[in-house]
């Protein structure tokens, strides 16, 4: 992205306040990068780069959006379907498969992975370690729930994001351990 | 900014199942990057889909959408393999750890500032009429459950005030047999205020408000009818909360359709059964309308949890 287009994106996000302005920049970045990924995009920063960076030039050009977030979702589902069609024409010549490439990786969780899964447990309270294990305990996820948050007392959506908070503290002490 | 139940997890669950139509994905899209509940709700009901698809869950073709959305990067890849984890280690786990329903100790009264509930100004469709924190649930019911509640009110910058109470004429509906006259708290938190001095107390119209736990699918939401005697002075809104552990709670009240009509100054109090809050507006200042309520509770680590919703009709 050109120095001129990040100002102009930063001076959008907050015009007074540069800090934190990027600070919504990375928040932004961040947003567009899960939206990406779950549109199935196996390279969803580069597609985030490029959105930012079109986002960035426009306002550089003195375009004004009512809404940054929305105008740069926008350019982002242009995006997306540009690289769609891109990888479309690539596929095709290639003859081969869908789009994305499906990756052939199906992720068994390796010993250093579970070992550091379960100290990372042990750090947790023991009604928080109790919920977690206890909500991913069932073959049968769905009706678990259910009567998991009806045990509780709690709505199922309040139990989700528990749970998800929890599966988060979780997956960043793995990667804390694990040294990446 | 509109709070996500239910019916929303099943929108999120089908947008990740690749089952929603360009049209409906160009809607949510863009509130997924100006709502970051709605960001956080989607990230959670991804978990749910990445652990039922390592357990063989899903149907075909969704295991084919999760598998080739929600697994495309080394980040999805990395969540997957946690799942899988959580699975192999939980059915490891004991049958008899189970989670208790919430039982929560006794904690001091803290006067910390609240983790204030702020929107983002360009999603604020809604009246935002009152945030306002309200200390920790299990000091109203131990401390004041059989007295007439400490005021925990809002002093407009975010701030809990514990003040000692007046002699509280509590109205019909929260009066129980048996309720002992104030004393002051045994207990009086370091760096809180404590006002003594009774305050005059307006006789209140009465309106309960028992929300919705949030466990519905979508379908349409029963809206409460309330009259309001034209000669109201004031309207006092009860409503009824659960103890699930929480630190602090919130209330956010979106009103009709008027977004400049704000209620400055709005303060909760804790009913005297303990069980939840209450709080007093103008009658003159509460138009017809339909009107949602919105309760949150904070969590130790500062996040919000929505305990419930009620969508309300006010008629005077």
């Amino acid at each position: 992205m050109s120095q001129e287009a990040f100002e102009a994106l930063l001076r959008e996000l907050d015009p007074d306040d540069r800090d934190r302005a990027a600070e919504l920049y990375l928040q932004l970045r961040r947003k567009l990068i899960r939206v990406f990924e779950w549109r199935g995009c196996s390279s969803p920063e580069e597609l985030v780069d490029e959105t930012l960076d079109r986002v960035g030039q426009r306002l550089a050009e003195d375009v004004k959006p009512n809404n940054p977030a929305s105008y740069a979702q926008g350019v982002a589902r242009h995006i997306y379907q540009e690289a769609v069609r891109r990888e479309a024409m690539e596929q095709k010549r290639l003859k081969s498969g869908d789009w994305p490439p499906h990756s052939p990786e199906d992720p068994e969780p390796d010993d250093r992975r579970l070992e550091a899964l379960r100290d990372c447990l042990e750090k947790l309270g023991q009604d928080q370690r109790r919920l977690v294990l206890v909500y991913h305990q069932s073959d049968s996820h769905i009706e678990h729930r259910k009567k998991l948050s009806n045990e509780l007392g709690i709505p199922i959506n309040a139990l989700r994001i528990r749970v998800h908070r929890l599966r988060r503290r979780l997956a960043e002490c793995i990667e804390a351990r694990l040294g990446n | 900014m509109r709070h996500t139940f239910e019916g929303d997890d099943d929108l999120l669950r089908r947008y990740l199942l690749g089952e929603l139509s360009e049209e409906e994905t160009a809607r949510l899209e863009p509130r997924l990057l100006e709502d970051d509940r709605l960001l956080e709700q989607m990230e959670a009901v991804e978990g749910d889909l990445l652990a039922e698809y390592a357990q063989g869950e899903l149907t075909e073709e969704q295991e084919r959408e999760v598998g080739r959305r929600l697994t495309a990067t080394e980040e999805g890849r990395a969540r997957l393999a946690l799942a899988r984890s959580l699975h192999r280690i939980a059915n490891e786990t004991p049958a008899e750890q189970k989670p208790r329903a919430t039982v929560v100790p006794m904690p001091r009264v803290s006067s910390r500032r609240p983790s204030w509930y702020a929107p983002m100004a360009a999603m604020a469709a809604a009246l935002l009429l009152g945030v306002v924190g309200l200390s920790v649930w299990p000091q109203l019911q131990g401390r004041f459950g059989e007295h007439p509640p400490a005021e925990v009110s809002n002093n407009n910058i975010g701030e809990a005030i514990i003040r000692t109470p007046a002699p509280d004429p509590v109205s019909p509906v929260e009066a129980t047999p048996g309720e002992q006259p104030a004393e002051p708290a045994a207990e009086t938190p370091v760096s809180t205020e404590i006002v003594t001095a009774p305050e005059p107390k307006p006789e209140p119209v009465g309106v309960e408000l028992p929300l919705r736990s949030g466990q519905r699918s979508g379908e349409a939401q029963d809206v409460l009818r309330r009259e309001v005697p034209g000669n109201a002075e004031k309207i006092e809104f009860r409503v009824p909360l659960r103890d699930e552990g929480f630190t602090s709670y919130k209330i956010v009240l979106y009103g009709p359709d008027r977004p400049e009509d704000v209620f400055p100054g709005l303060e909760l109090r804790p009913l005297a059964s303990g069980r939840g809050l209450r709080f007093q507006v103008p009658a003159a200042q509460v138009s017809d309308g339909l009107y949602r309520i919105e309760a949150f509770g904070v969590t130790a680590s500062g996040d919000d949890e929505l305990i419930g919703d009620q969508e309300f009709e006010i008629q005077r």
